[in-house]
């Protein structure tokens, strides 16, 4: 197992740390990731936290279409996720393959499935940039074998959404916060996708559960990625669009909306 | 090169949408119309996903277009949530950005029933800016681009096309009729596709949720559409669907991941 290591990013006290997923880019240009099912990353009903799914897959995706970009770099355009919510084994595995790389945009599907078959189905959309001076050098797909960026002592000691800090303002309009620190940073010093993806989850659950009055669990996620979160603390709003789906705002303390997103939650099985 | 100084090529899937498009004064913000018809929607009376997802492309695609000018833009992707009920009147979508980049443009859209104001889809369409060959189109501000009322009743979507039930799906021939004035497979025909496929493999079906992944552009054909089933959920059925060019070496045209309701619900 390689050790994933970079000057600065990410810190060693890190939720991509914490989490101890496994990655790796073969030679014949697909990724694979793997995530140990913890209980502090199952809902109540064992199945995984959509968040938590989206985290590995926004990993994955980046690192799949950062390498297919090289040396240019890239940044998350939106991220689809679909789950199938039923308890998961042990472990999650994600294929990660390019649909499609452009010019400008790169197009990557990951397929999501454990020791009983399939879990689930994400994409993700990149926009192509130029490659900057701190930008993390990437391995050689087929090189290396599998990474990781948990150290020894890394992991979670109670729930996901605890550790991140989550705090539930106003749970009729889906109004959640989560103080920004180096815990979600990404390499731009803004919160991570996947974190971003994870407070939409949130929120989704928070107002679609309010309103029905049990718990739920997000089984989609559709969101767009309009700015960076800087600066803290992040927020949410939601609105309705029916009994299982909410639209969710996420803003930044300034106010700005910087990303949109579109969940269903479902009663568990 | 475009045909967009013909009034007649690469209109009939506009015209079969039947959607005017009005930019508001509001910056940013299109509106579009379509008249009640029964070829939008099914024996149920609810409004076909795939013409509905149609109509949201137009008008999000030409509210990121303007917004885009003097360069144009191609749709990428579109993620919509459907609410299949009974359509009771005609169509009214408003498009807006949220954001327009030098790369990237990202419009919202709903479409709502007329008639009772009702939430019928919800989306996000995201489209790439590029140099269009032959110019962009070329527009009088506020744009008002209207199209005729159908002076007689319409074929239900896929006899319009010509899709047809294929091998493990669906199939459609690169007809002048399905084609946008860039000369490729127009994008409310592709969204057609997929819903037919989804109800091909199902049985029927309603869509509820799409994530349709424009990837390269279709120019041969025939289009073949399969839609594989991934498993079942409590709100119904999860699908991956692949729209191909099998006349360009089968290659990849889009891909969808969709959400359905096996017999279908209305409300």
């Amino acid at each position: 197992m390689k050790q994933i290591e970079h000057e600065s990013y990410p810190p060693l006290q890190h939720v991509l740390r914490d989490l101890r997923i496994e990655f790796e880019m073969r030679a014949d240009g697909t990724g694979h990731v793997w995530l140990p099912v913890s209980e502090f990353v199952r809902n109540p009903t064992g199945s995984v936290h959509a968040g938590v799914l989206a985290t590995l897959v926004d990993l994955m995706g980046g690192g799949l279409a950062a390498a297919t970009v090289q040396p240019d770099w890239i940044a998350t355009a939106d991220l689809t996720l679909h789950v199938l919510p039923r308890p998961a084994g042990d472990e999650v595995e994600g294929v990660a393959r390019v649909l499609r790389a452009g010019r400008t945009t790169a197009v990557i599907e990951v397929e999501l499935h454990d020791d009983r078959g399939a879990l689930g189905i994400a994409t993700m959309s990149f926009a192509r940039l130029p490659r900057r001076a701190d930008n993390p050098v990437l391995p050689t797909p087929g090189v290396g074998g599998r990474g990781t960026m948990a150290l020894p002592d890394s992991h979670l000691t109670e729930p996901i959404v605890d550790r991140l800090g989550f705090a539930v303002v106003d749970a009729a309009s889906g109004a959640i916060e989560l103080p920004l620190g180096s815990y979600i940073v990404n390499t731009l010093g803004a919160v991570q996708g996947g974190i971003v993806a994870t407070a939409a989850v949130v929120a989704a659950d928070t107002i679609v559960g309010w309103n029905a009055g049990h718990v739920v669990e997000v089984c989609d996620l559709q969101i767009t990625y309009l700015a960076l979160v800087k600066a803290g603390p992040l927020r949410t709003t939601a609105r309705l669009i029916d009994p299982n789906t909410a639209d969710v705002s996420i803003l930044d303390s300034t106010g700005r909306v910087t990303t949109v997103a579109t969940a269903v939650a479902v009663r568990p099985a | 090169m475009s045909q967009f100084d013909d009034p007649d090529a690469g209109r009939s899937v506009t015209r079969y949408l039947g959607v005017t498009l009005r930019e508001q004064a509001e910056e940013g913000v299109v509106v579009g119309t379509a008249p009640a018809g029964r070829h939008l929607v099914d024996p149920l009376g609810i409004a076909h996903a795939g013409v509905l997802l149609g109509m949201i492309d137009s008008a999000g695609g030409v509210c990121a277009g303007l917004a885009s000018l003097p360069r144009w833009i191609v749709s990428t992707n579109l993620v919509g949530r459907l609410v299949p009920r009974k359509l009771e009147g005609g169509v009214v979508l408003r498009a807006r950005v949220l954001r327009a980049g030098r790369n990237s443009v990202v419009t919202t859209i709903d479409a709502r029933d007329d008639a009772t104001d009702a939430l019928l889809a919800d989306a996000v369409l995201t489209s790439a800016v590029l140099e269009p060959a032959g110019g962009p189109p070329n527009y009088d501000r506020p744009m008002v681009l209207e199209v005729p009322t159908a002076k007689t009743e319409l074929a239900d979507p896929n006899s319009f096309y010509g899709i047809r039930p294929a091998a493990a799906g669906v199939e459609l021939p690169l007809t002048d009729t399905v084609l946008n004035p860039w000369g490729i497979l127009h994008g409310g025909v592709t969204t057609t596709l997929v819903e037919s496929a989804v109800r091909h493999t199902l049985g029927g079906a309603h869509l509820t949720s799409v994530v349709l992944h424009f990837l390269r552009p279709g120019r041969v054909g025939p289009v073949r559409t399969v839609a594989t089933w991934i498993g079942s959920r409590p709100d119904g059925e999860l699908l991956r669907v692949e729209v191909r060019d099998l006349g360009a070496e089968a290659r990849t045209m889009a891909i969808a991941i969709v959400s359905a309701t096996p017999r279908g619900t209305s409300s």
